[in-house]
């Protein structure tokens, strides 16, 4: 058999096991042959997957290692791999073997229910990502497979998933197991990039260079942590008991010799890799000890028999852990022999728990007793496991424990470690005594509790490793298992352990405290009634639920109070965004390099005669700016922000920048045209409420304060960066001179701002015009939907309806004073803008102020005249036809000019190619027309906004 | 010197103008069709993209230029950086097609004019791919924008999705406002918007005060869009408003977007500034993953818990964006990889809260999902796979996203972001597996209503997912490709 079909027919066996569970599902199948008869089928993948994977044993004896690998990822040097060695076999043959018993365990267990076939494929599931973990060759493939126990332990333990104990207790321990995979995944990320791979043949060979990392502490601590979530280390220790509401055959299964041990085989697999350091040994031992004494003290209170179980699990985790920790060859030898030990005989006491569950319909000690009459199979098995787990002889356990305290008697260590373990051990002495005696022999404490002996196949799962635990120890001579033990130990050790599985050494040190932790145990166990209820009033001190609780209450907390930021008001979402701004400002700021001390500030000097029309304007400037915030009246602040932005352009004017001081001026006063429609939209009850927010008034002070705040530290961040920018920038632009030198003769424009728009940027024009239309298109949308049915579309009737019912602003009709000059603007306003759009290459103007100036007149005739009448005289004036024919007209415009120029959107002059006589300077160029594109775009949209602002709305409709 | 207008080769842009063109002829369409009929425009959309995909495609490793004005430097460039954009977003619509059709019909939004929006939305993503100039990202982020804002409002009677639209719109018009000022300062210190000659510049005078704030500006404003703390205030409500299918939209393309932006700025533009916007970028994203897993845990409802859990994932990507910094190659692509992987997966679990959502925000509660595997059972499995996804659980395309991104980012030496993205990952499980959870464990009344092209949509998605999460390799390739190409033009090559 080649290496990769040994390594990979396991695990696709397991797989085809999960897919014939799966044929079970079918109703009839089911019905046909019961779940009884069911699982000997199934029972056969894992036991040819254990066959399987016995067959190398000699050569992992010799120290082989068998290898398998894939390319996954080539570019990042990742592969998928598998890794099978002594080490991983020891726990393959545990998984499969135990694996075996339980499928036919459950068999028994779920006898007559119609879904079972469930819980068979989970295990089998569970199994292949299990016997996957063990034999995983890589980071990657081992972290796919630790997610995968966490994943199918969570549906095992939720099987019964209608309890809510049984939800609450998975959901726990997936959360526990599977956060630590993250962070074990993150620390081994952090050992394969100190060691260069992935694959633990290069990870478990550099373990100089990771220890001497300057992250070996990082990867060591994430390793660790994802080690310990998974074998219930303390303090994560608190998910195994819960997860006691597992169905019996999954606890005996997952929580005895598989998932709990997966920290366990891979602490002991890197060791090589990040052992034999002192944080290495501090860690491990302290957490070890710690779980060590809070699964014994905490064993012995449970009144649920699965419960002691489970802690007395914990204590036997702890102790394998701590013997990790331990750098020597007699820990080694402790721990294979406690890992095996452990496995045989929690397996088979879990499967009696379940089967006095089944049988008597309990698990609480204090009502069951005398047992060993109705149960005597079941009472010779429990009677054989429990004598293993106390430790005495001539059991297995009893070697487990020997060699146990033979490693902790090393001279190197502190004797606390070998007073922790007796004590331990006289616990776990105890709790074997309350799992055995108490429930099979005296008299039986409630008469309710009816019991019967179990059926035989269900009997036969936990004898069998309840007798390998006396005949491994009974077999004469130096044997094969003693081999496996040993080359498993050292795969994990990194060199030589010897193991004899020999039960007597003699008297010797090991002996002497092993005899004081049995008799300590028995005189525990004898006092154990007034023990117990001693430790309940100790109260819940020692439950670390508190701890997980307090986790998740912590993030709830945390959660409750990031939510109470967000409650719903823009303004508090403005102040948070420009205080982030200004932050990150000054962040960048705050480097040295860029600090402001080396630069120049300008001077208060102004230069030339206009030199008091500057002064005037900066006047009106921050004289508005004021205003704005002084004035109470929206209406009033409006029209001082409106006054700022005209200084402003008087400032650009003086600057010389005509072109720039007429769009500031035009936007200015649509944007003032179109606050004043909004602010008559809007609630006056609204308005009035905001007008009333004021500094004197007491409870709107903070808000006004914070909002001061937020707005003075935007406004001297702006202002510092103008300040810096004016004084700081290159002085001459880079494009400037060129635009100047090309302008005339390459566009034919005199305006270079005309030209740069129409012609040398004009597909950013073309862009922004259509932008502008979809702004002009989104407004209509946001501000109402209704518009449309008063707009375009349904115009035809409602002209003929009713005429000029609306009127303009205030509800009264104009005077005819104000009528007069409303009619006489907009003829002026065309001429005006037309005017710009045919000089516009020479003069300051171009399409959008002339659209912009168009849109003002219009404006002026919806507030004078009113919305409908405004629609019904001007026919002409449809928003989304002017959009539609401005952006079509800049099309076909370029497209027009590329045939002729060969660039889309290049110069070219139609007039001079017919031959038109034209008024000088007036070309009906390319640029024309794409002015005049502009010009509809921009006039199309600003209806738009218009129309959505200025229409009567529902609310009139009635009543006009 | 003489002057040639803008060189421009329309063949190269032609997947953004077949979008474009779709747009505009469904609007013409639309005029001379009667009321009744709406059906066309599905069809319209799709095949938009679907051709606009063809020849985006067929432009692949081209390293195309055009709209080259008289500064030499193109402002549009097909790259295959911008090609995977494109992809992703072409994508994006296509599988936000399926998903809106039955909502739409349902909620009584079913007008030509949400698909065409849909494709000027895109239009915008894609030019904002492809730009190569400052003054077209902020064009591109207005086009992507505006049509958002119109589709967040669209079920306009309800005060809930006006309220939506308007937010958006104030916020998106402020922060355009302060992306703009900052492009503005980055012109006045370099004297250019290109972005190629940005970055001669400060290779020639190094960098100064007006730069970093325009930097800083422009990174608010990006920041916006990508939904990063403390930028993201706007997203719970108006994902919570929005129509669901748009939420999906938004949550996916805009942010995707947002990253194209940051990534030129950042990586294209600034490349030398990495001293200094590397600490910021990280500790946007640690903000970002904490107060988005965070407060993700609190929510009830499904909208609003998928709103913080696309701000948490802004903020992973935000890890690879740091990690550019150091370490370009693996950074960029590991970002790539991250929002095309996320594009499945987020969109795949917004199909089931569309399907769940009986009538415009009713069943967006996450009690909603209760008892749903027993009447759905394959899309409670897609739907536990893509919360699976969304954690980070192999064999998914999330964990690979992840660990591409976790990977980048040790080997640029972020650990301690790691660690943050690590701690929030686990964190995030808490939420997400809590829908796997009332899927699973609960019984409870909730009912899909679902078509058969969300269905099969959701089946895509959760396919790709899988096949992200066994097979990454075909698409790192490409990511790695698209940086490539991306960081070619860089070097002037």
């Amino acid at each position: 058999m080649t290496q990769t079909t040994l390594l990979l027919a396991p695990l696709i066996t397991l797989l085809l096991g999960t897919a014939v569970g799966f044929v079970f599902a079918h109703p009839t199948l089911n019905a046909r042959l019961p779940i009884t008869r069911q699982v000997w089928l199934l029972a056969l993948f894992p036991l040819i997957a254990f066959i399987i994977l016995l067959l190398p044993v000699s050569a992992l004896n010799d120290g082989q290692i068998f290898l398998w690998r894939v390319e996954w990822l080539p570019p990042f040097g990742l592969q998928l791999g598998l890794y099978y060695d002594s080490w991983s076999a020891l726990f393959a043959l545990i998984i499969t073997f135990i694996g075996v018993l339980i499928v036919i365990y459950a068999g028994q267990y779920f006898n007559g229910q119609q879904d079972a076939w469930r819980f068979q494929v989970y295990t089998l599931l569970f199994m292949t990502s299990m016997l996957g973990l063990v034999m995983a060759g890589d980071v990657l493939t081992l972290f796919i497979f630790w997610e995968g126990t966490s994943i199918t332990s969570y549906l095992l333990i939720a099987y019964k998933y209608k309890d809510p104990e049984a939800r609450a207790g998975a959901f726990r321990s997936l959360f526990i197991t599977g956060g630590g995979g993250i962070a074990l995944l993150a620390g081994l990320l952090f050992v394969s990039y100190v060691s260069g791979s992935t694959q633990w043949t290069d990870i478990l060979s550099s373990g100089d260079r990771l220890r001497s990392s300057e992250f070996y502490t990082v990867m060591l601590a994430l390793v660790a942590f994802g080690a310990f979530a998974k074998s219930a280390q303390f303090p994560a220790h608190i998910w195994l008991p819960g997860a006691m509401s597992a169905p019996t055959p999954a606890s005996a299964y997952l929580h005895s010799a598989t998932m709990v041990k997966a920290g366990i085989y891979l602490m002991a697999r890197l060791n090589p890799a990040l052992g034999f350091t002192s944080q290495w040994f501090f860690l491990l031992t302290v957490v070890g000890m710690a779980t060590m004494l809070c699964g014994a003290y905490l064993g012995l209170k449970q009144k649920d028999l699965k419960g002691l179980l489970a802690y007395s699990t914990i204590a036997q985790l702890g102790i394998l852990m701590l013997l990790i920790g331990q750098e020597d060859e007699e820990s080694y030898k402790a721990l294979v022999i406690g890992i095996v030990a452990h496995a045989l005989y929690k397996s088979a006491l879990f499967m009696v728990a379940g089967i006095i569950d089944h049988e008597t319909g309990t698990r609480d000690i204090t009502r069951l007793g005398g047992l060993r009459r109705a149960m005597p199979v079941s009472f010779a098995i429990a009677l054989l496991a429990g004598l293993s787990m106390a430790g005495l002889p001539p059991m297995f356990g009893f070697l487990a424990k020997e060699t146990l305290l033979a490693a902790t008697l090393h001279p190197n260590l502190q004797p606390v470690l070998a007073a922790v373990s007796v004590f331990t051990g006289a616990l776990m002495l105890a709790q074997a005594g309350l799992f055995v005696i108490d429930t099979f022999l005296g008299q039986p404490r409630d008469p309710t509790v009816h019991a019967h002996e179990a059926p035989q196949p269900m009997l036969l799962s936990p004898a069998i490793p309840a007798a390998l635990s006396l005949i491994i120890v009974l077999l004469p001579g130096p044997k094969e298992e003693s081999a496996f033990l040993a080359a498993a130990a050292a795969a994990a050790f990194g060199s030589k352990v010897k193991v004899s599985l020999a039960l007597f050494h003699g008297l010797n040190a090991p002996l002497l405290l092993s005899i004081i932790a049995i008799t300590l145990g028995s005189v525990i166990w004898y006092f154990r009634w007034p023990l117990r209820a001693w430790q309940d009033r100790l109260g819940a001190a020692f439950t670390f639920n508190r701890l997980y609780a307090g986790v998740l209450v912590a993030m709830d907390k945390g959660g409750y109070v990031a939510t109470r930021l967000q409650q719903g008001k823009l303004r508090t979402y403005l102040v948070i965004m420009i205080l982030a701004a200004v932050s990150l400002v000054f962040f960048f700021m705050g480097w040295p390099t860029y600090s402001l001390a080396g630069l120049t500030w300008p001077g208060l000097d102004f230069p030339g005669e206009m030199a008091l029309l500057r002064f005037f304007s900066l006047l009106v400037v921050t004289g508005s700016a004021l205003a704005t915030l002084v004035l109470n009246r929206d209406f009033y602040a409006i029209l001082a922000m409106s006054a700022m932005g005209l200084g402003t352009a008087v400032w650009f004017v003086l600057e010389p920048a005509p072109d720039v001081a007429l769009v500031q001026i035009v936007v200015d006063i649509l944007s003032l045209v179109i606050l004043v429609l909004t602010l008559a939209k809007l609630p006056r009850a609204q308005r009035l409420k905001a007008q009333r927010m004021r500094w004197a008034e007491r409870p709107s002070r903070p808000l006004l304060l914070r909002d001061a705040i937020a707005s003075i530290a935007i406004g001297c961040v702006v202002a510092l960066i103008t300040l810096t920018a004016l004084t700081s920038r290159p002085r001459l632009s880079q494009v400037t001179p060129y635009y100047i030198a090309n302008a005339k003769e390459e566009t034919g424009a005199a305006d270079i701002v005309g030209a740069i728009i129409v012609d040398f940027r004009a597909m950013d024009t073309l862009i922004e015009i259509t932008v502008f239309s979809l702004a002009g298109l989104g407004v209509f949308t946001l501000l109402n939907y209704a518009a449309r049915t008063h707009g375009d579309h349904a115009q035809g009737e409602k002209k003929v309806r009713r005429t000029f019912s609306t009127l303009g602003i205030g509800g009264r009709r104009a005077s005819p004073f104000l009528r007069a000059p409303a009619y006489a603007l907009l003829p002026v306003a065309l001429v005006l803008g037309i005017v710009q759009m045919m000089f516009g290459h020479d003069q300051p103007g171009d399409g959008f102020t002339a659209g912009v100036v168009i849109g003002l007149a219009v404006a002026l005739w919806y507030v004078v005249f009113g919305y409908t009448e405004t629609r019904a005289r001007l026919p002409w004036l449809r928003a989304s036809v002017l959009i539609a024919v401005g952006v079509l007209l800049a099309i076909v415009n370029g497209i027009i000019v590329t045939l002729f120029t060969d660039h889309f959107l290049g110069n070219m002059d139609y007039g001079e190619l017919v031959g038109l006589p034209l008024p000088g300077g007036f070309h009906i160029s390319s640029s024309f027309l794409f002015e005049i594109a502009i010009c509809l775009a921009v006039l199309g949209s600003a209806t738009h906004m218009l129309n959505a602002l200025g229409h009567p709305g529902e609310e009139e409709e009635g009543t006009a | 010197m003489e002057f040639t207008p803008p060189e421009i080769n329309l063949l190269i842009v032609a997947p953004v103008l077949i979008i474009m063109a779709a747009g505009s002829l469904g609007m013409v369409i639309d005029l001379f069709m009667p009321d009744g009929k709406k059906g066309w425009a599905v069809w319209l959309a799709a095949i938009g993209l679907l051709l606009a995909l063809a020849q985006n495609i067929a432009l692949w490793n081209g390293n195309y230029e055009t709209f080259i004005p008289q500064n030499g430097v193109a402002m549009v460039v097909m790259d295959n950086f911008a090609i995977f954009l494109n992809a992703t977003f072409l994508l994006t619509g296509l599988l936000v097609i399926p998903l809106s059709r039955s909502y739409l019909q349902r909620t009584g939004l079913e007008k030509p004019e949400y698909y065409m929006l849909l494709l000027f939305s895109i239009s915008g993503m894609m030019l904002m791919g492809m730009a190569n100039d400052l003054i077209l990202v902020f064009l591109a982020l207005e086009v992507l924008s505006i049509p958002l804002y119109i589709m967040c409002g669209m079920l306009w009677p309800r005060p809930e999705s006006e309220e939506s639209a308007m937010k958006y719109f104030l916020l998106g018009a402020f922060s355009s406002a302060i992306f703009v000022f900052g492009i503005a300062l980055v012109y006045g210190a370099t004297t250019t918007t290109a972005i190629p000659l940005i970055f001669d510049a400060v290779a020639a005078n190094g960098l100064n005060a007006m730069i970093v704030t325009g930097l800083a500006f422009l990174m608010v404003g990006a920041g916006f869009k990508v939904a990063a703390v403390p930028f993201h205030m706007w997203t719970p409500d108006v994902y919570e408003g929005a129509p669901t299918p748009v939420t999906a939209f938004m949550s996916v393309g805009a942010k995707i977007a947002g990253f194209a932006a940051l990534l030129r700025v950042l990586m294209l533009a600034l490349p030398q500034a990495s001293g200094e916007w590397v600490t910021a970028v990280a500790v946007l994203s640690t903000l970002t993953l904490i107060i988005g897993n965070v407060v993700a845990i609190r929510q009830g409802n499904i909208k609003r818990m998928l709103a913080y859990s696309s701000i948490a994932h802004a903020g992973y990507i935000l890890i690879a964006v740091a990690a550019a910094a150091d370490n370009p190659s693996a950074g960029v692509s590991s970002a790539l990889f991250y929002m095309f992987a996320y594009l499945f997966t987020n969109l795949g679990a917004f199909g089931m809260v569309i399907a769940l959502e009986r009538n415009y925000g009713e069943g967006n509660l996450l009690d909603d999902f209760k008892g749903l595997a027993k009447r759905h059972p394959w899309l409670s499995l897609a739907m536990a796979y893509f919360m699976l996804s969304l954690t980070g659980i192999p064999p998914t395309g999330g964990f690979s996203a992840k660990f591409y991104v976790f990977g980048a980012a040790i080997e640029a030496e972020l650990y301690w972001l790691v660690l943050i993205g690590v701690i929030t990952s686990v964190i995030s499980g808490y939420y997400y597996l809590r829908v796997v959870y009332l899927m699973y464990m609960f019984d409870g009344e909730g009912q899909l209503i679902t078509g058969r092209a969300l269905q099969f949509a959701v089946f895509v998605m959760a396919i790709s997912t899988l096949v992200l999460g066994l097979f990454p390799e075909g698409l790192f390739n490409l990511t790695a490709e698209a940086t490539l190409s991306a960081t070619r033009l860089l070097a002037g090559g």
